[in-house]
């Protein structure tokens, strides 16, 4: 590789930036207008020590929509892995639902 | 695909990790709404815990209802122009200032990637400049052979040097396209080069074969790294919690001295012939996991199979020293608890390989450890402590506290000195 450079030669560098490949753009779901009598699936996806963070939620939630009605559940696969048998439970009795917790 | 059926949802976590998790949103095509717990609960108490989710747990609810902004409705195609191929004119200084200033390098000098030392670069390998190696991690952008040609020269690389750089992103890309280095514990990935192209291109095999000095060893695994940062988007912070880092993450290539070992090289135990030239990459996951009772059961552990015991050093991420703070723990008290839990016995303490004629030339002089450690002085079953004193292990706070982790080294602490007089 030639590395006679003078220092204060103006070169040209090429970009060493890969392509970022375009995507289609989909909007979320519509919010649900308020949670009464709905069904939200609180679902854990298994990392270390999220069963204290949804003992936690069990507590709470109920307590803030107490109109609604909550429904635990924990992933039996690892979190990396797909599992949808879990999301067809989902798709069939929830209104909504959260997952966590990303760390 | 939940959302996409009509339910809505909303999705929580550390929010260290918000930027990473919006990021990987977009790119998956998986709109969500983000909620976030302020800090990382791993390792923390019950108590504080469910204080944390009682805060938080109100956004997760309204997350799940009210109208859509006009982020969220948006639809469509989402094209970025390709980069231009010529990114910037400029003398040494100002390639070096742009690069650093656009997050394109890892902090160190790069060598000006112009035209002409990147046509040279590609003469080290017969496949086109266009032709396309695959979408790489964890952004998942396109690479070209010219792009890892590009990195390859920024790294200092010679051309022979490219097949190597190239396997290892051809690599990921087919066989493991998941970014190891994202992970919060500041995983390191090793790669391991077999075969004839070792000594074709003069790598260090040897003395020191994993520390500086060799030109293909230091820069083949950079230019990995180039190719992670520029062609895969890794950064920290965007895609990238590792806590700590690893002072590995900036290169980590290195040859099998097959000539020396009496086995069969690992390439070989992999189904290839003695006569291929095969890399191979492995994952180390860093620090050690857990909060204060983790702590407890580890980090002894830890620092019991150190070797020459004039000292240790414990690199706790904040988020640890933190939660320990909490639990009653001073910098000091750590040290001494530390101290009291990495005894053993006396036969054991003696098994140590340097203690003969080097360590054991310590004992009883300040500092060290005290007469009674000479030989024969105690029964065998005696228990001692393996370090000197308290003030013998090291406690630093290092790292982002997106873990709650630490690392360990045998590393004694030879001097301070002033920089301030150095100015």
């Amino acid at each position: 590789m030639n590395m006679d450079t003078n220092p204060s030669e103006i070169c040209a560098v090429l970009n060493p930036r890969g392509i970022e490949q375009a995507r289609e753009v989909n909007p979320i779901s519509p919010r649900l207008p308020d949670l009464k009598g709905k069904t939200i699936f609180i679902v854990d996806m298994g990392k270390q020590q999220s069963d204290i963070v949804f003992d936690a939620l069990d507590e709470f939630l109920p307590a803030l929509a107490p109109e609604a009605k909550f429904v635990r559940r924990q992933k039996t696969l690892s979190y990396f892995e797909d599992e949808p048998d879990l999301w067809h439970e989902i798709e069939k009795h929830a209104d909504a639902f959260i997952i966590g917790a990303f760390d | 695909m939940l959302e996409k059926k009509g339910i809505p949802g909303a999705l929580f976590g550390v929010a260290a990790f918000k930027e990473s998790a919006e990021g990987m949103a977009h790119r998956e095509n998986i709109p969500l709404r983000i909620t976030t717990i302020p800090y990382n609960y791993f390792g923390d108490t019950r108590e504080r815990i469910y204080a944390e989710i009682k805060d938080s747990a109100p956004a997760m609810l309204d997350a799940l209802i009210g109208a859509l902004n006009d982020e969220e409705k948006k639809t469509g195609r989402h094209q970025v122009p390709e980069p231009s191929r010529i990114a910037f004119e400029g003398d040494l200084e100002d390639v070096q200032a742009f690069f650093i200033k656009n997050q394109w390098c890892d902090g160190l000098p790069v060598i000006p990637p112009t035209e002409s030392r990147v046509a040279a670069m590609l003469k080290g390998t017969s496949r086109a400049p266009d032709e396309v190696v695959g979408l790489l991690c964890p952004e998942f952008w396109q690479v070209t052979v010219e792009k890892v040609a590009v990195n390859a020269v920024m790294a200092g690389c010679r051309p022979e040097y490219l097949p190597v750089v190239l396997a290892a992103v051809a690599g990921t890309i087919d066989k493991d396209p998941q970014s190891w280095i994202v992970s919060a514990t500041s995983a390191v990935q090793m790669y391991l080069v077999n075969g004839p192209i070792r000594n074709e291109i003069g790598m260090n095999k040897g003395l020191g074969a994993q520390g500086p000095g060799n030109q293909a060893n230091a820069t083949i695994g950079r230019a990995v790294m180039l190719c992670f940062i520029n062609l895969g988007g890794w950064w920290p912070g965007r895609n990238s919690l590792g806590t700590q880092g690893h002072p590995a993450q900036y290169t980590y290539c290195v040859p099998e001295n097959e000539e020396d070992s009496p086995w069969e090289p690992f390439h070989e135990e992999k189904g290839y012939h003695a006569d291929q030239s095969v890399l191979s990459m492995f994952v180390e996951y860093g620090g050690m996991c857990g909060g204060c009772e983790g702590m407890r059961e580890t980090m002894p552990k830890s620092l019991s199979n150190i070797q020459r015991p004039f000292g240790a050093t414990v690199l706790l991420d904040p988020s640890l020293a933190q939660i320990m703070n909490r639990e009653g723990f001073t910098k000091q008290e750590l040290q001494r608890w530390l101290w009291e839990n990495t005894t053993e016995t006396f036969e054991e303490w003696w098994q140590d390989p340097f203690l003969p004629n080097f360590i054991e030339t310590y004992i009883g002089q300040p500092g060290y450890w005290p007469e009674k450690y000479k030989r024969g002085n105690l029964p065998p079953d005696a228990i001692v402590h393996k370090f000197p004193s308290p003030e013998s292990i090291n406690i630093i706070v290092i790292g982002g506290g997106a873990k709650v982790l630490y690392q360990t080294g045998g590393n004694k602490h030879r001097f301070s000195i002033s920089i301030d007089e150095w100015r």
